[in-house]
């Protein structure tokens, strides 16, 4: 598999104070990843980082093998927090937001032709919007603003998706709307997802990697300490099985280390988490996406 | 009744207003959402310091309101950037800096005359030479707004997507600040800088009442100022009221229009939505 | 010689009115505007009566005529600063507490009157020098009202001359009741009587050289009679004639010589022209053959060149001396040579 994503060594802060300090990870093509941590711990910022917005202060980001800065974001989609509430005042249609991201097929200072309209209509018919494509954007709900949001990025074809917070002000109906779209786009197109996210007891099921983002141990300090944690919850395409592995958790991670998924009981991000870790093995509330992952991490093979 | 178009002053007049009206109708659109709406006022009052620069220094004051405009203007840019939220206080700052200078340079300039006539435009009042500079700046400024719209409506909706995206923000915007600083201290000059200030602000947000568009939005914008301005021009012309006063009322009667009509509508609409929901 | 202060802190103020944002930003930095006039006088500007002034008669002048009227009568016996600073349009001019100073210091104040000076019964109110005598020079000139150039019979009244000036949205062709023009000096032989009222004043205030200011009175007299006499000759060819001036200050000129002004812009100078008030002129100066617009150093001269270019006609500059530039002071142009200089551009304006 290839290494999509690459956090090497990498710390970062806006002053001298560093907010991610040593972050190291790796999400690989077709992994659904997804970020979770308190707040104010650095995830909007790691997201930044991510995409080229803020440079590392020391390491590296790769994204397909080539630094994150030189890219100049292409072939990522970045779907940020409360997208859709900050577009409500532009006045402007579905069809037109959706077109803006086809800058980089159209080229600077060019205007769209026909192929360039067929994709945005195919981004809106993605998450189930064509109708709505001559509708002012302000006047759609939550969670319709949210899948506009959503097609824009999707028109630009990215091989990776980076989203921030998706579920936030959104409706229970458009975020299993949403969730379902992105597994789709997961599993049919193989498109590689970093979410940043709260709500995992919604998006768990559709993940296959968990990455704590935490201040560690020493919180009290005021030099926050984060660190990743790779947290494959599910036996990987691979067949390497990874624990489930909080170092946000009261108990501390090395105490407990070798305890598998119950040390972290206690532990509020880790613990939905977990429980549907349980659950796996019986029954599968959300169509069974886990089952679609393996088959096709086998097809992939 | 004289026809309007037998007299050269006014053939001018309309020609000169109308194409301004287009320009800053279509910059307005781009300061507006940027929220900027009060960028026009601001590089008003600062190319007073450029004007009085000039005079001083014994360079052409035009030259020196373009320049000072144009340095407002990048100043304004990089203060909304550190401000975030409060990015209006950066026009706020720009102009106060602008019109504290004009006011301690103008105690300098020997002739007031001197300093008058560059500070003030009349709409009736335009010269050959005007013409020929708006028509100029009018071509560059909407061979600009055309084949840079769909960079200009990605960084108006979403600058950190269109950054990511790869457009050249920091170009783009950078031609806009120029365009922007350069018309309003050529237009101000020319027409006088309360229909420039105006019609930066006024159509744009009348056209946001009523438009279904982006596209539509801007060419409401371009209607509603291009209307006001022929509008106040017959109005003066026959009934004798002050131009510059009279296009900018009417620019402002259209908002209230717009307003009532977008009032009605939106409410038919959010009472199916809420329905919906 | 006096020192005169050429800038001053109202002076970025001054015409402001033109436009509604530009007057309200300025306005709204007048500590800064002070700041200009502090930095003026860091500059050499130096107002006030200087040493060079003991032993004479201190005297302050409004207006560029009075300072010229003044000068003449007084001579060498007399210190005179003038008040609104050179090349200032004085219609928007206001004074400031500086100028308060040097009217406390003074023995003299000279002013126009007949509603030049909006702001001289404030100032006049509020300065508490008793000894200060004070001169309104137009006190015996049968004054007009605003857009009067026929003869009427008017009563002179002080009361009424105050309100003169007062801003006005319509056009200034137009009659209004109780309205002066103050641009007495305009004619010789108002003039004549505006350097008499003076004479009277300094020799009431300084008995001792009372026959040296009735010398040069005379003097005077006789080149504002020879001014007269040259601007008959001229005028008396083009009788009836029209001209088109930048603001209606000509009133008396014309009333005198049998002209008719049509101003640009109405009796103040500083109304932005409407495209109507546009088209009468233009069709005026094309119904009466008109071959001249005159604008004025001071003001503006866009709106002249634009009618002027409709039109074909010349341009060409006409004082209204209500204020000399400084260049204009130092070059030693005074009252008679720009009245000459007028005659000569009104002459060349009809040929």
């Amino acid at each position: 598999m290839t290494k999509v994503i690459e956090v090497e060594d990498m710390s970062f802060g806006y002053t001298r104070e560093m907010i991610l300090e040593h972050v190291n990870f790796t999400v690989e093509k077709g992994d659904f990843a997804v970020v979770i941590g308190d707040n104010g711990v650095g995830k909007s910022t790691m997201v930044k980082l991510l995409l080229g917005v803020n440079r590392p202060t020391s390491g590296s980001i790769r994204i397909s093998g080539k630094e994150v800065q030189s890219i100049k974001g292409s072939g990522i989609g970045y779907l940020p927090q409360n997208g859709g509430n900050r577009a409500a005042a532009f006045p402007a249609t579905c069809e037109e937001i959706v077109m803006s991201s086809q800058y980089k097929n159209i080229g600077f200072a060019r205007f769209p032709k026909k192929s360039h309209k067929e994709k945005v209509e195919e981004a809106l018919k993605l998450v189930g919007m064509e109708d709505k494509r001559k509708a002012l954007i302000g006047e759609l709900s939550g969670g319709q603003q949210q899948r506009i949001m959503l097609a824009r990025v999707l028109a630009a074809d990215p091989e990776v998706l980076i989203l921030d917070e998706p579920t936030v002000g959104v409706d229970a109906e458009s975020v299993d709307r949403l969730l379902h779209i992105l597994h789709h786009l997961n599993i049919e197109k193989q498109v590689t997802i970093l979410m940043v996210t709260h709500d995992i007891e919604k998006v768990g099921p559709y993940a296959n990697r968990v990455l704590c983002l935490s201040e560690g141990a020493c919180r009290e300090e005021l030099l926050p300490q984060a660190q990743i944690v790779h947290a494959h919850a599910h036996e990987h395409a691979h067949g390497t099985a990874e624990h489930v592995h909080c170092a946000n958790c009261d108990h501390g991670p090395d105490k407990q280390h070798g305890h598998d998924a119950e040390h972290c009981a206690e532990c509020s991000h880790c613990e939905q988490y977990h429980e549907h870790d349980h659950d796996q093995t019986h029954a599968h509330k959300h169509d069974q996406p886990r089952q679609h992952r393996e088959n096709d991490g086998k097809e992939a093979m | 009744m004289p026809s309007i178009l037998q007299y050269a002053y006014m053939q001018r007049a309309l020609l000169v207003g109308c194409l301004l009206a287009v320009i800053v109708a279509c910059l307005g659109t781009v300061m507006v959402h940027k929220r900027l709406s009060l960028i026009g006022d601001a590089l008003s009052h600062s190319s007073l310091s450029g004007v009085a620069l000039g005079l001083l220094l014994g360079f052409n004051p035009i030259v020196g309101a373009v320049a000072i405009c144009i340095v407002s203007a990048f100043a304004i840019e990089a203060i909304r950037k550190k401000l975030g939220n409060h990015s209006e206080m950066a026009v706020a700052i720009v102009m106060s800096t602008g019109i504290g200078l004009a006011g301690v340079l103008s105690g300098f300039v020997k002739s007031a005359a001197d300093f008058n006539s560059f500070l003030f435009g009349s709409i009736v009042a335009i010269s050959g030479f005007e013409t020929r500079l708006v028509v100029i700046l009018a071509v560059i400024v909407l061979l600009a707004f055309i084949l840079l719209y769909k960079e200009l409506f990605y960084i108006s909706f979403d600058e950190q997507a269109a950054a990511i995206s790869g457009v050249p923000v920091g170009a783009v915007n950078a031609i806009f600040t120029i365009l922007t600083a350069v018309t309003v201290s050529i237009a101000a000059r020319t027409v006088g800088a309360l229909i420039i200030s105006s019609l930066m602000v006024v159509p744009v947000a009348a056209a946001m009442s009523i438009a279904r568009s982006y596209r539509t939005t801007i060419l409401w914008a371009v209607f509603v100022s291009i209307t006001s301005t022929i509008g106040g021009l017959v109005l003066s012309f026959y009934l004798g009221l002050k131009p510059g006063g009279t296009i900018v009322l009417l620019s402002v009667a259209f908002f209230l229009v717009f307003r009532t009509i977008g009032f009605f509508r939106s409410g038919a609409k959010s009472t199916v939505s809420s329905k919906e929901v | 010689m006096m020192s005169f202060l050429k800038k001053n802190d109202t002076r970025n103020r001054e015409k402001g009115n033109r436009s509604g944002p530009f007057r309200r930003g300025l306005a709204g930095t007048a500590a800064l505007a002070i700041l200009a006039g502090g930095l003026s006088t860091l500059a050499g500007c130096r107002r006030g009566f200087g040493k060079d002034a003991q032993g004479k008669v201190k005297v302050v002048a409004t207006i560029y005529p009075m300072y010229d009227f003044v000068k003449r009568i007084g001579g060498d016996y007399v210190a005179v600063n003038m008040m609104v600073p050179a090349g200032t349009e004085p219609h928007a001019w206001e004074p400031s507490s500086r100028d308060m100073l040097m009217l406390e210091e003074a023995d003299l104040f000279v002013y126009n009157g007949a509603g030049m000076e909006m702001w001289a019964d404030d100032l006049l109110e509020s300065v508490q020098n008793k000894d200060l005598i004070v001169v309104e020079a137009s006190r015996n000139v049968e004054l007009l009202k605003v857009g009067e150039t026929h003869d009427e019979d008017h009563e002179h009244d002080e009361d009424d001359a105050h309100e003169d000036e007062a801003h006005d949205e319509n056009h200034a062709h137009e009659h209004h009741h109780g309205e002066y023009d103050p641009h007495v000096w305009l004619s010789p032989k108002n003039a004549e009587k505006e350097l008499e009222t003076i004479a009277e004043a300094l020799i009431k205030a300084d008995p001792d050289h009372a026959d040296t200011y009735r010398k040069n009175l005379e003097e005077a007299k006789n080149a504002c009679q020879d001014l007269d006499r040259a601007y008959t000759e001229e005028l008396e060819k083009h009788e009836n004639q029209y001209i088109v001036v930048a603001h209606e200050a000509y009133g008396y000129l014309c009333h005198e010589y049998g002209l008719t002004q049509i101003g640009i812009e109405g009796v103040s100078a500083d109304q932005e022209p409407d495209a109507a008030r546009m088209r009468e002129i233009i069709d005026m100066v094309e119904k009466y053959g008109i071959k001249c617009i005159f604008f004025e150093e001071l003001v503006d001269p866009k709106v002249a060149k634009t009618i002027a270019e409709e039109t074909g006609c010349r341009t060409m500059a006409l004082s209204p001396l209500d204020g000399l530039t400084q260049e204009d002071i130092d070059a030693g142009r005074d009252y008679f040579s720009v009245m000459k200089d007028n005659l000569e551009a009104l002459k060349a304006s009809f040929e």
